[in-house]
């Protein structure tokens, strides 16, 4: 009598697929859950002479709706989506901080030009004052600008920490799937630890571009970068963060392979931690490098018109403004004792990247970070004739062995030195230099202008001399040699040339010498007004303000590019992700279906258990009279 | 296809968030009234708002500076005004004071008002602008420019003169140096000055009949000495005679550049000096004519050396008549560049603004109905998946 077995078999079949249902209902919401199915087959059929008689069912298989291709282009969208929205949201941090309307550089820049020119309009103490105070705001300004590009540049080493402990976690969760599937019997695969496996390696896809292999024994085998395996079988691999070789104040990605420790920052890209290197390398730091460059430019031609005037009590206008020069660091696995000073020569030429000095043995090489271009040197290195490339001056004290290196910021760190030495508005040149006068005894109308210096370095620049002309064309300077005086051309004197206007007479005189007590003299602070448009930048082409906007672009650009790319990533994700939901999810409806479904044949089968019982019953009462 | 209830929720709201991401932009565009919120939303855009904000400001600053540069012009103008009447007034007292019928009481009156005058025009020649800061002292606006010294006056200014940045390509001067406005009249016709030798005892009066400039003078002196009371000799400046003639009272007598008209009777030895033109300043050209009229004048000797005294002076004060005013021509040409450039800077300005707001600005009607269909799609998203999700085959379980 196989009718009660062949119930209860269908029961227990029943039972499973009931079960199977409830797990899928239950996972309906679990991520990377993949929707079981039961399989269930006919049993071997009994012969009984006639022929072959069913003799129930069985569970075949618990199998899950999955699809690898589904599954593996789901990690990859992932990876190239978390890597542009996490460079969008941390972009748009600084794009958002250079263009603030209130606290951006532009509003500053514009003030202090602006008390400049009122300076030059009319260099009075108020001027004065008020240029100052403006020279302070805009100091501060700059230092606010740095100060949160360098905060941003603490968070995103923060997050590059909290992202590669992420990745070392997800990968010990890997090599402990690895084990545990290993662990399971012949054919069947535990379905919930396959889909918690592949959950692991998609968020490992979200935070590195990582590269999968499953080998012969069912074990996924994970590579990051250019082949670094992090997860062999059920062995892992850490990368971890370390101090940088070039810079204290950074934190490398190193891995720690077989081999020993190498750095790894050039050959990680995609996800997460992708995605924050790309943004300390193409964003945070040319931006830093940018507004040092900014500041440098300003400090510099503004210092050095200062220079070129007297200053509110007479003197030599000193400088106005400090700034930081080039920031040098030894790799720490220099062998030699050699050290380098720097200094910027032109700041036209300097470009927008890291420097690296190299001992090659045979001698010294200066070479662009970016495109690794090489910058041929010229000099010797000494201070009296220094390496100089690509608008720096390099001096070397004592010796480096082949291999040195030194890492070379030109204006990255530039704004940390920037200060105002001035210490109140009297320190602003507006006077120019010199001065001509005509005597009044003079007979004709002849006027002289006030000088343009030519040479600076002439030691009586700023002598009185006085210019007697002997006959309407020739003249002597302070009864020296007769020398010969032609209309339109400058008379030379003392390392300044000064233009006559009008025929001068026999004995006319003009005396020419230093400017004093010229407080209304502006000429110098015209000069020092028109800086705001001295093009120094990008070998001569931007102006401050011009290099502020080309900063503000750049950046925006950057964001803008990794926002329309993070949508379009986030559309292509979304679709990867239902594509593989489409086979692998769960429907309720369906589920509700099945649960009748099965519900419904498990009462049949408890039918067909009680009819054998029933049957059984009849046989038992016939057989008892 | 199949429909995961997982995949049917993720997309739902998915949808739902990013119609809210984009309402919430156009919200704050038009919250901001700006079309750029962050540089990232037109980069291009971003660096040419700075860029005209730039311009903008400096343009606003060349507004600021021509403002500044006219008041002073004018302040200039209204001062030299003032001079000009001034120097009219005491034209006005000298030419009383000539007339024949003063007495010498009448003379010294007129020798008071005159000093009154001069002390008028010092005050006008030092006067000081807004900032507290000298008009008329060249760079060194701190000093006052003229003083009073025990000689005569001095200027102690220098001839600088500031220039103000009106435009990104034009700079006016503000301000003239006092030397060139008063201390530097060329006295006579502005080129040679006669004077009668202090010596002569004759009453002869001379006048240079020859008004204006003389070409290719040679700066060269000249001497007419009168060897008897009707006979004359021209001298150059190494005493070699240069011409010679007979002379009645009147008689206009050529000397070098100059035509001199004596008149009186010149004795014999009398010497009238044809010189070229000293400068001056415009207070000792007065203080000449006070002192003259100051100076008691009886016989017909005495009246010569005032009346030469007199006719000097009243050349002087033509000349510096005409120094103000071509100063002043020149202010109200400066001033008429200032307010065209005023005008200029203006019509820049304007054509500035609004290339500004054409990169910056929102369009308010487009963003409104931008913001109305977003919040219909929101609604139309929001209700199907309230609608949808609600059907479920549990429920008739």
């Amino acid at each position: 009598m196989t009718i009660i077995s062949t119930g209860t078999d269908a029961l227990i079949a029943f039972q499973r697929s009931l079960d199977t249902v409830a797990q899928n209902i239950a996972n309906a919401n679990t991520p990377g859950y993949s929707r079981q199915n039961v399989t269930l087959q006919a049993r071997t059929p009994q012969f009984v002479g006639f022929g072959f008689l069913g003799r129930g069912v069985e569970v075949g298989s618990i199998t899950r709706s999955y699809s690898e291709f589904l599954t593996q282009q789901v990690q990859t969208a992932g990876s190239s989506a978390s890597r542009f929205s996490t460079l969008a949201s941390f972009a748009a941090r600084v794009d958002d901080l250079l263009a603030d309307p209130a606290g951006g550089l532009s509003p500053a820049l514009s003030s202090f030009y602006g008390a400049v020119q009122d300076f030059s309009s009319d260099p009075s103490s108020a001027t004065r004052t008020a240029v100052f105070a403006e020279a302070g705001n805009l100091v501060a300004r700059f230092d606010a600008l740095d100060q949160r590009l360098v905060e941003t540049t603490r968070e995103t080493t923060q997050a590059i920490e909290q992202s590669v402990a992420e990745i070392n976690q997800l990968a010990t969760q890997l090599a402990q799937l690895n084990q545990q599937i290993g662990r399971g019997d012949g054919n069947a695969q535990p379905n919930d630890l396959l889909d918690q496996r592949d959950e692991v390696v998609r968020q490992l896809a979200e935070r590195v571009d990582v590269a999968t292999v499953t080998d012969a024994s069912g074990n996924i085998n994970l590579f990051i970068g250019n082949g670094l395996s992090l997860v062999v079988g059920t062995q892992q691999f850490p990368i971890d963060v370390r101090q940088s070789e070039f810079d204290p104040t950074r934190r490398e990605v190193v891995y720690e392979g077989l081999n020993g420790t190498i750095p790894i920052e050039n050959v990680l890209t995609g996800g997460t931690l992708g995605a924050l290197l790309e943004f300390q390398n193409d964003v945070l730091d040319p931006s830093r490098r940018a507004l040092g460059a900014t500041a440098s430019s300003l400090v510099q031609t503004f210092n050095s018109q200062n220079a070129q005037g007297f200053d509110a009590f007479g003197d030599f206008g000193q400088d106005i403004f400090s700034i930081g020069g080039p920031q040098v660091v030894a790799s720490t696995s220099n062998s030699g004792t050699g050290a380098i000073a720097v200094t910027v020569e032109d700041l036209g030429q300097i470009r927008d990247t890291n420097y690296r000095f190299i001992d090659e043995g045979a001698g010294f090489r200066l070479v662009r970070s970016d495109t690794g271009e090489v910058l041929p040197l010229t000099g010797s290195g000494t201070s009296a004739d220094p390496f100089r490339a690509g608008g720096l001056a390099i001096v070397l004290t004592g010796s480096t062995d082949d291999g040195d290196q030194f890492s070379i910021e030109p204006t990255l760190a530039a704004i940390d030195g920037l200060g105002l030495t001035a210490r109140n508005g009297n320190a602003f040149a507006a006077a120019g230099l010199l001065r001509g006068e005509a005597a009044t005894t003079n007979l004709s109308d002849a006027g002289i202008d006030d000088g343009t210096v030519v040479d600076f370095a002439n030691p009586n620049l700023l002598d009185s001399a006085t210019i007697t002309f002997v006959s309407p064309t020739s003249f002597q300077v302070n009864g020296g040699p007769v020398q010969v005086f032609t209309a339109g051309s400058p008379i030379t004197v003392n390392g300044a040339e000064f233009q006559l206007s009008g025929t001068p007479a026999a004995g006319d005189q003009f005396t020419v010498g230093r400017n004093t007590a010229a407080e209304g003299d502006n000429r110098n602070a015209l000069l020092l007004a028109a800086t705001q448009d001295t093009e120094v930048l990008q070998d001569g082409t931007l102006s401050i303000g011009q290099a502020y906007a080309q900063l503000v672009a750049d950046v925006g650009s950057v964001t803008a590019r990794a926002q329309a790319s993070a949508e379009a990533q986030q559309v292509v994700l979304e679709s990867a992700e239902s594509r593989r939901l489409e086979v692998s999810g769960v429907n309720l409806d369906e589920e509700a279906a099945d649960l009748i479904r099965f519900q419904q044949a498990y009462q049949a089968a408890a039918q067909v258990v009680s009819i054998g019982s029933e049957l059984f019953d009849v046989l038992l009462n016939a057989t008892r009279r | 296809m199949r429909v995961s209830n997982l995949g049917f929720f993720n997309r739902a709201v998915s949808n739902i968030q990013s119609v809210q991401r984009e309402l919430n932009a156009v919200q704050e565009q038009i919250a901001t009234g700006r079309r750029i919120q962050q540089p990232s939303d037109d980069p291009n855009g971003a660096a040419r708002i700075l860029d005209y904000q730039e311009s903008l400001a400096t343009l606003e600053q060349y507004q600021r500076n021509t403002e500044l540069a006219s008041n002073r012009l004018r302040l200039s103008e209204d001062t030299l005004t003032r001079v000009t009447e001034t120097l009219q007034r005491v034209r006005e007292l000298t030419l009383q004071g000539a007339n024949a019928s003063q007495t010498n009481e009448t003379r010294a009156f007129i020798a008071t008002e005159l000093n009154e005058s001069i002390e008028d025009l010092l005050g006008l020649a030092n006067t000081r602008d807004a900032s507290d800061q000298f008009l008329f002292s060249g760079f060194q606006a701190g000093t006052q420019p003229f003083s009073r010294t025990a000689t005569g006056f001095t200027y102690n200014g220098d001839d600088g003169q500031r220039f103000i940045q009106v435009s990104a390509s034009r700079q006016i001067p503000d301000t003239n140096s006092g030397d060139e406005i008063f201390g530097r009249i060329r006295e006579g016709n502005g080129q040679v000055l006669v004077t009668r030798a202090t010596a002569n005892t004759g009453t002869g009066v001379a006048v240079n009949e020859v008004q204006g400039r003389v070409q290719n003078y040679n700066f060269g002196r000249f001497d007419i000495v009168f060897t008897a009371p009707d006979a004359f000799e021209v001298r150059d400046a190494l005493g070699a005679v240069v011409s010679t003639g007979a002379f009645a009272p009147s008689d206009t007598i050529a000397a070098g550049p100059a035509r001199v008209r004596i008149d009186g009777e010149p004795d014999v030895g009398d010497t009238f000096a044809v010189d070229p033109a000293p400068n001056n300043d415009v207070f000792s050209i007065v203080q000449g004519i006070a002192d003259a009229l100051a100076t008691d004048s009886d016989d017909p000797q005495e009246r010569a050396v005032l009346d030469s005294a007199l006719n000097r002076g009243l050349e002087g004060l033509d000349r510096a008549l005409e120094s103000v005013l071509e100063v002043r021509t020149s202010i109200g040409s400066r001033l008429s560049a200032a307010e065209s450039q005023l005008d200029t800077n203006l019509g820049t300005e304007l054509v500035l603004q609004e290339a500004l707001a054409g990169v910056q600005d929102l369009d308010l009607a487009e963003a409104a109905s931008r913001l109305a269909a977003q919040a219909s799609a929101l609604e139309a998203a929001q209700q199907s998946f309230i609608r949808v999700q609600s059907l479920s085959l549990f429920n008739f379980l």
